[in-house]
């Protein structure tokens, strides 16, 4: 069988673990990784929310995906780190959010194939699809599913 | 009260900050009128208007039975002002406090939204700002359960 070519142009996309699911993300969509701080606590917050840290003078509020996904909380280790992610698009310039990895992101070059599209890893709103990549199944986040759980009412 | 001058109001481990221009008042425990019998108001400022209402809240901003409050302060509300019972309630007289814009994640207080509309980064140290009018609002609607 002829082996499925590349299409599109090459993406750089991080892979980030959790002890849930691998996500996969563009770049792009990210800030910056920044070190696990202490986390403060904001009244009424969902179970999947773990605080809020100091980013560049905001307060940028820190998920766990895998409380979202209905897993138990995370560990957080010496390894963790936070991705400050950009808004979600259609969100206030200041909505950044956190994601917790259970270390740093592993970087990707990729270029698209149609072979590489797999199930999802996860039956879950919050992952819209999976990709296989080098013999590992990972997750693309559903942002706008990510945007209704952050902003139900918006 | 200067513009960007704020109150710190400790509750239980929590700490917010209310703008000073939002204060109506500000009272000792001692000055204010008892808790009513069947009441979950837990004290009361006497005025000819109509007696201000004051509720405890937990660190969660959920109503609180009661506490160790000390102070309340009194914001406005509608139809009449409603207070915030707290530990201690301290003036910022000193410090320069620029908050910016934020929104927590998850589910609004229903008919009042989120409590919390910005936060002021201090040191890396977060200080969360109470938004004014929806406290008022949320006081109030606790009352009116």
């Amino acid at each position: 069988m002829a082996k499925q070519q590349p299409t599109g142009i090459p993406i750089h996309v991080l892979e980030i673990p959790t002890t849930s699911v691998q996500l996969l993300v563009p770049s792009a969509s990210v800030a910056e990784v920044v070190n696990v701080r202490d986390f403060t606590r904001v009244p009424q917050m969902p179970k999947w929310c773990l605080g809020v840290i100091a980013w560049r003078s905001r307060a940028v509020p820190v998920i766990s995906f895998e409380t979202l996904l209905g897993d138990a909380e995370p560990w957080i280790g010496p390894k963790s780190k936070v991705l400050i992610f950009f808004p979600i698009p259609g969100r206030q310039a200041f909505e950044f959010f956190g994601v917790l990895s259970t270390s740093e992101p592993q970087p990707h070059n990729i270029a698209m194939t149609s072979e590489m599209a797999a199930k999802s890893p996860r039956d879950s709103q919050y992952i819209a699809s999976g990709l296989n990549i080098r013999g590992r199944v990972v997750g693309i986040p559903n942002m706008e599913a990510l945007k209704q759980a952050f902003y139900p009412t918006a | 009260m200067a513009q960007h001058q704020y109150l710190s109001i400790r509750i239980g481990d929590a700490s917010f900050l209310l703008h000073g221009a939002a204060s109506l008042a500000i009272e000792k425990r001692a000055s204010l009128g008892p808790k009513k019998e069947g009441d979950i108001a837990v004290a009361w400022r006497a005025d000819k208007g109509g007696d201000w209402p004051a509720y405890a809240l937990d660190s969660e901003l959920r109503l609180a039975s009661n506490g160790n409050w000390q102070r309340v302060v009194f914001v406005q509300g509608a139809p009449r002002p409603v207070g915030l019972a707290a530990e201690e309630i301290q003036l910022l007289a000193d410090e320069e406090i620029i908050p910016e814009p934020f929104t927590p994640l998850g589910d609004w207080i229903p008919g009042v939204g989120h409590l919390i509309s910005s936060a002021w980064i201090n040191e890396g140290e977060i200080n969360l700002v109470l938004d004014p009018a929806k406290l008022g609002a949320y006081l109030q609607m606790l009352g009116n359960r």
